[in-house]
C-alpha cells in the first residue's frame, strides 16, 4: 500500500521513517514556494493546478503542513481551509465527493492521508466530472460561496485556503478549471509542470482575459525526475486508490479496537453488523446520472453506494442538497417498506438524511465476495466480453 | 457430464466458457443483476414483441454500473427499432421517429458502440488493426466499415444501417445471449448429479461393508469429493441446492408411512436407469453437507417449515377435501422432517459446531455463530403453525426450547393446553384436569395476566420489531433506526423473517400487499411474534376449541364434545377460567388498545 503512490516528498520531519521509495527530497524550488506561500501576510487562498499526476496533491500537502504552524503561533485558530475538488482521488474523503475541510492537524502519512470529515460535502456521484460539468461547477461554488461566508468575512479571522483541483487540464476539463479559477479569484495560482509541454496548462494567468490584474503566479515542476532531469508523471492505480479509500471509508462503521487489517474480515464484519434501517417513504431516491424507472428504484438501488444528502429545503430552490456521508444500500425489504443501510454516519446525524443519493461509484467488489457470504451480484460463469484466445484463434 | 461438456464445443467460442459444460466456474464477476433469472427475465423480454418491461429493467442495471456491453447495446437497438417505422409494420406512434437522419443516426452509433465496445481494449493491448480485431472476433464485416463510414465519411444510408442493425442483433444473439445461456450453470442438475454420484459410492461402501481397503478408502476420497463440490453449490445457489434436497426426499411419496425405512435397493428396481437417493441416504448427505456448513440445516428447515406453511394455506382457502388424501402424511412427513433437522441443530451445537451466542458480534468470524434469537423466532414460527399438534413438531419446539433456554417460555408454553395435547395425542384425550375450571380465580387475575402479557408483547415488540417503532411513536419521528435482531447475510441479501437464513428480497411486490404491511404494520407484528396472540385472538369469537385447527389427530366428535366446557372460559395461568361476557369485552378492548 505504501508503495502505491511513489510520491517523492520530502520527508517531514515528524514523519522520518517513510518508506525507501518515498525519500526522494521535495525539489529546492518546492521548499522555496512553500516558504513564499506560507509567508504572505494575509492569510492565502492557493489554488494548485496542473497535469494529472504531476504531484498536486502532494504538494498541497506539504503547504498544508507548512501552514499549519504559522497559524498556530499567530492569534488566528491555527486552522487551515482545504477544497477538495478532486472528485476521482480525494484527500480525505471517500471518492465522488466534493469537500471543504477545516484541518487543524498536520498531515503526518505523505502517501495515504488519513480520512477526516468534511464540514461541507456534495456527493457528485461519479469519478469524473465530465459526466456532468454543469453540476460539478455548481458544488465547487457552493462549497467556495460557503468557505467565503464562514471563514473570509471576517478580516481579523480569515483562514487560509488551499484548493486541489482536478488532473484534467484539455478540452472541457480546461474549460472547467477556468471557470472554477474565475469564481474563486485566488491570491496565488501554483501551476504544476512538466518537461512535457502539450500536456501543460498554458503558462501565465490563462483564465483571464488580457488586461485584467491576475493574482501571484507561480510554476513549479513536478517533482520526479527521470534520469536525464526531465519532470515525469506518476503512474499510478487509481482505480485500486478509489477502492482502498471506500474501504478505508467503511471501516470507520466499526470501533477502532476492532482490527480489520484484511479486506475479507471486513466484508465479513460489513456483512454481519446490524445496518440502520429506514421507511421507504422517509427517504426520497435521487438517482444523480441516469434514470430509473419507479418501479426499479429498490432494484437499483441495493447492493449500490450512495450518497445520504440533506435536503434543505428551507435554503431555497436553489440549494444543492449537501452530504454527510456515504453508505451501502445492504438490503431492501419491499414487503415491509424497510430499506437497510451501512455507514459510518452516527445515528444521530442520520435523522436529518432525507435524500439517498445514487450515482455510479462501484462497490468495490472484495467486500461483495467472502466464502460463505457471497452477494447475489457477485455471479459466476459470467461470460467475457472477449478473451485472448478468441483473438488469436482465428 | 461427458455430454453436457461436449454441448458448447464449437471453438473458438467455446474457450470463454469458464468452468465449461455448465459446471461452476471459480471466478465470480459483478453483475447487475441478483440472478440468473432476472437475466432471463430480461433476455425473453428484448427477444420478445413487447421489451418495455425488459428496458425497464436494464436502466436499472445501467444505474448500477458494471453493465456488461452486449447487454447495453442490444437494448440499444431494441430500442431505436421501437422508434423505426419499418420495424413497426408501418404503425407510425407517437414516440416513432419520422426523420431517416436521426434514425440513421441512432442506427450508426450503436453500431460504432458494438464495434468499440467490443475491440476497443484489445486493440489497446494488441496493436492489431480494428478490422483484423473484429474479424478474430466474429464480428460482421458490414459492422465495421460502417463504424468506419460513419465516423470518417457520410452516414450510411438507412436501408443499409438496418440491414446492418438486424445483422448486428442476430450476431449478439448469438455471441452473447445464447452463448451465456448455455454457460449458466443449472446448479440443479449439477447437484442431482453429484448426489446421485454420493449415493453409488455410498452404496459400495455399504455392499463393501465387510471389505475393507483401498477401494472403499477410494470411494470415500470420491465422496468427499463430491460433497465439496455440492457445498461449492451450496454457497452460489443456497436456495436451489435446498430445494433439490427437499425435492429429492420424496416428501410426495403417499405410499409408505415410515418414509426413514426405504431402502435404496427397493427404489432402483423400479428406475433402473439412475441410481434412486434413499431418504436416509439424503439425510447422511444433509448431514455431511452440514459438517462443513452447518447452516445448511437451518436453511432447509426453513424452507421445510415454508411447506408446511404454505400447506396450511392452502387449507385454510378452503382447499380443505382436495387437501385431505395426500396432505395429512405429507405434512406428517415434513415434521417430522423438522424433528429430524431441529434434533441434528442441537447435536450440532452440542458437539460445538454451531455456537448459539447472544449478539452476533461485528467480527464475527466464526460464521457458524448463530445468534439465540434466531432459534427463539423460529420457535415462534414452528408454533405460530397451526399444525403444532403434530407430536414431532411439538418434540422440535421443545427441543429448541431447550436450546434456546428461555425457562420463562418454557414455564409459559408447558401450560399451554396445545403442547399438552399434542403429547397425549396418542390417547386421544384432553388432560380434564386441566380443563376444570377453577371458579375461585379472581378476574382480576385475569386481568393482570393480561398486563402481563402487554409487557412481554412490547418487550417483545422492541426487540423483534423492524421499523414499528416508527408508527408508534408519530410525534417524535425518528426516521433511521438500528435494525433489530440482525442476522449476518452477504450484501445484497436480508435475513429471512423467521430463520436466520440470508434471503434475496423480492423486488416485486403486489400493491395492495405493500399497502397492507404499511397500514396494519404493527398488526402484523404482534401476529407473528406472539404466540399467545391466537389464543385471545379466538377467544374474541369464542372458539377456543379450535387451537389444534388442522391437527388431524383429532376426530370430529372429540372437538365437539370440548365445546362446552370451554365455552366462556380463558385460558390464564395454564388453567381455564370462568369469565364473564364483560369481563371479556373489557380484555378485549384491552388488547386493542395493545395492538
Amino acid at each position: 500500500m505504501a508503495g502505491a503512490r511513489a510520491t517523492p516528498t520530502r520527508t517531514p520531519p515528524r514523519s522520518s521513517s517513510l518508506a525507501p521509495r518515498t525519500e526522494a527530497v521535495v525539489p529546492s524550488d518546492w521548499a522555496c514556494v512553500v516558504t513564499t506561500v506560507s509567508s504572505d501576510p494575509t492569510p492565502p487562498v492557493v489554488v494548485v493546478c496542473g497535469p494529472k499526476n504531476s504531484g498536486k496533491s502532494t504538494f498541497s500537502r506539504v503547504l498544508l503542513n507548512a501552514l499549519l504552524p504559522r497559524q498556530a503561533t499567530s492569534i488566528e485558530h491555527g486552522k487551515v481551509g482545504y477544497l477538495d475538488t478532486d472528485v476521482g482521488q480525494p484527500e480525505f474523503g471517500p471518492p465522488g465527493c466534493l469537500s471543504f475541510h477545516v484541518l487543524d492537524e498536520a498531515i503526518a502519512d505523505f502517501l495515504n492521508p488519513t480520512l477526516r470529515e468534511a464540514e461541507r460535502c456534495y456527493f457528485f456521484g461519479d469519478i469524473s466530472s465530465k459526466r456532468d460539468p454543469e453540476t460539478y461547477l455548481n458544488c465547487l461554488f457552493h462549497l467556495y460561496d460557503y468557505f467565503v461566508g464562514k471563514y473570509r468575512c471576517d478580516e481579523n479571522e480569515m483562514l487560509p485556503l488551499i484548493v486541489n483541483t482536478p488532473g484534467w487540464v484539455k478540452g472541457a476539463g480546461f474549460d472547467m478549471l477556468v471557470e472554477m479559477l474565475r469564481f474563486i479569484c485566488p491570491t496565488i495560482v501554483v501551476q504544476i509542470r512538466i518537461t512535457m509541454q502539450s500536456k501543460n496548462l498554458p503558462d501565465g494567468v490563462f483564465w483571464l482575459d488580457g488586461g485584467q490584474t491576475g493574482p501571484k503566479m507561480i510554476n513549479i515542476d513536478a517533482a520526479f525526475h527521470d534520469a536525464s532531469n526531465r519532470s515525469l508523471l506518476i503512474q499510478k492505480d487509481s482505480g485500486g486508490m478509489r477502492e482502498r479509500r471506500l474501504v478505508e471509508y467503511l471501516k470507520q462503521c466499526f470501533p477502532s479496537n476492532i482490527s480489520l487489517s484484511t479486506n475479507k474480515e471486513l466484508a465479513h464484519a460489513l456483512a454481519s453488523l446490524p445496518p440502520y434501517q429506514v421507511l421507504f417513504s422517509d427517504v426520497t431516491v435521487v438517482h444523480l446520472h441516469c434514470e430509473v424507472p419507479a418501479g426499479e428504484i429498490w432494484r437499483s438501488l441495493n447492493a449500490t453506494i450512495v450518497g445520504l444528502a440533506v435536503s434543505n429545503a428551507s435554503e431555497g430552490t436553489r440549494s444543492v442538497p449537501y452530504c454527510v456521508g456515504l453508505g451501502i444500500v445492504r438490503g431492501v425489504d419491499v414487503q415491509k417498506g424497510l430499506l437497510y443501510l451501512i455507514t459510518p454516519v452516527p445515528l444521530q446525524r442520520l435523522q436529518s438524511i432525507d435524500l439517498l443519493q445514487q450515482g455510479l461509484i462501484e462497490i468495490p467488489t472484495t467486500l461483495l465476495q467472502v466464502r460463505g457470504c457471497v452477494s447475489p451480484y457477485m455471479s459466476t460463469n459470467v461470460l467475457h466480453k472477449i478473451s485472448e484466445r478468441d483473438l488469436y484463434a482465428g | 457430464m461427458a455430454a453436457a461438456e461436449a454441448a458448447p464445443a464449437p471453438a473458438p467460442e467455446a474457450s470463454d466458457f469458464y468452468g465449461g459444460g455448465g459446471g461452476l466456474s471459480t471466478g465470480r464477476k459483478l453483475v447487475p443483476w441478483s440472478s440468473w433469472t432476472e437475466w432471463r427475465f430480461v433476455r425473453d423480454g428484448l427477444f420478445s414483441p413487447f421489451p418495455a418491461a425488459a428496458l425497464r429493467r436494464i436502466a436499472a442495471w445501467r444505474s448500477r454500473g458494471s453493465l456488461p456491453i452486449p447487454v447495453d447495446v442490444t437494448a440499444a437497438f431494441v430500442e431505436i427499432r421501437l422508434r423505426d417505422p419499418f420495424f413497426r409494420n408501418g404503425l407510425a406512434g407517437d414516440d416513432a421517429l419520422e426523420s431517416e437522419e436521426m434514425l440513421a443516426m441512432l442506427y450508426s452509433m450503436a453500431i460504432m458502440r458494438l464495434v468499440n465496445g467490443f475491440v476497443e481494449n484489445p486493440y489497446k493491448k494488441t496493436g492489431l488493426s480494428i478490422s483484423e480485431l473484429a474479424e478474430a472476433v466474429g464480428i460482421p464485416r458490414v459492422l465495421v466499415d460502417i463504424r468506419h463510414e460513419s465516423s470518417h465519411r457520410s452516414l450510411p444510408s438507412l436501408r443499409l444501417l438496418r440491414l446492418a442493425s438486424i445483422k448486428a442483433f442476430d450476431w449478439l444473439k448469438c455471441i452473447y445471449w445464447d452463448r451465456q445461456t448455455n454457460s449458466i450453470p443449472d446448479a440443479q442438475a449439477e447437484l442431482r448429479l453429484r448426489l446421485h454420484e454420493i449415493a453409488g459410492f455410498l452404496k459400495e461402501n455399504n455392499s463393501k461393508e465387510s471389505k475393507s481397503g483401498s477401494k472403499r478408502k477410494r470411494s470415500e476420497k470420491l465422496i468427499s469429493k463430491a460433497m465439496k463440490y455440492a457445498r461449492r453449490l451450496y454457497y452460489a445457489y443456497p436456495s436451489e441446492v435446498v430445494s433439490v434436497l427437499l425435492d429429492l426426499m420424496e416428501l410426495d411419496a403417499a405410499d409408505s408411512e415410515s418414509i426413514d425405512m426405504q431402502e435404496t435397493d427397493s427404489l432402483a428396481v423400479n428406475h433402473s436407469s439412475d441410481i434412486k437417493l434413499s431418504n436416509s441416504d439424503m439425510k447422511t448427505v444433509i448431514l455431511k453437507l452440514s459438517e462443513k456448513e452447518p447452516r445448511v440445516l437451518l436453511s432447509v428447515l426453513k424452507s421445510v417449515i415454508e411447506m408446511i406453511d404454505a400447506k396450511e394455506e392452502l387449507t385454510d382457502k378452503g382447499e380443505y377435501y382436495s387437501w385431505q388424501p395426500v396432505g395429512p402424511s405429507k405434512v406428517k412427513r415434513l415434521c417430522s422432517l423438522v424433528l429430524w433437522l431441529v434434533t441434528n441443530i442441537k447435536e450440532l451445537k452440542d458437539s460445538g459446531y454451531i455456537g448459539l451466542i447472544h449478539e452476533i458480534g461485528v467480527l464475527s468470524s466464526d460464521k457458524n455463530a448463530i445468534p439465540r434469537f434466531c432459534l427463539a423466532k423460529l420457535l415462534q414460527k414452528l408454533l405460530n403453525l397451526s399444525t403444532i399438534g403434530e407430536r414431532c413438531l411439538i418434540d422440535a419446539a421443545l427441543l429448541l426450547i431447550e436450546m434456546v433456554n428461555d425457562n420463562n417460555v418454557k414455564e409459559k408454553l408447558r401450560k399451554l393446553p396445545v403442547l399438552c395435547l399434542g403429547r397425549l395425542a396418542k390417547s386421544s384425550s384432553l388432560p380434564e384436569s386441566r380443563t376444570i375450571c377453577n371458579q375461585q380465580g379472581s378476574d382480576e387475575n385475569a386481568t393482570e395476566t393480561l398486563e402481563l402479557f402487554k409487557v412481554q408483547l412490547k418487550r417483545q415488540k422492541n426487540g423483534t420489531t423492524e421499523g414499528s417503532s416508527n408508527t408508534s411513536m408519530p410525534e417524535k419521528h425518528d426516521r433511521w433506526s438500528v435494525a433489530k435482531s440482525w442476522t449476518p447475510c452477504s450484501i445484497g441479501t436480508v435475513p429471512c423473517s423467521f430463520s436466520s437464513c440470508a434471503v434475496l428480497p423480492a423486488f416485486d411486490v403486489i400493491s395492495h400487499e405493500q399497502f397492507f404491511t404499511l397500514e396494519h404494520e404493527t398488526f402484523e407484528e404482534v401476529n407473528h411474534s406472539e404466540r399467545f396472540e391466537p389464543q385471545t385472538e379466538e377467544l374474541e369469537d369464542e372458539s377456543i376449541l379450535e387451537i389444534p385447527r388442522s391437527s388431524p389427530e383429532y376426530e370430529i366428535s372429540d372437538v365437539t364434545e370440548l365445546t362446552c366446557p370451554l365455552k366462556g372460559r380463558l385460558l390464564v395461568g395454564g388453567v381455564w377460567k370462568m369469565v364473564a361476557e364483560e369481563e371479556l369485552l373489557l380484555i378485549k378492548s384491552k388488547m386493542k388498545v395493545l395492538l
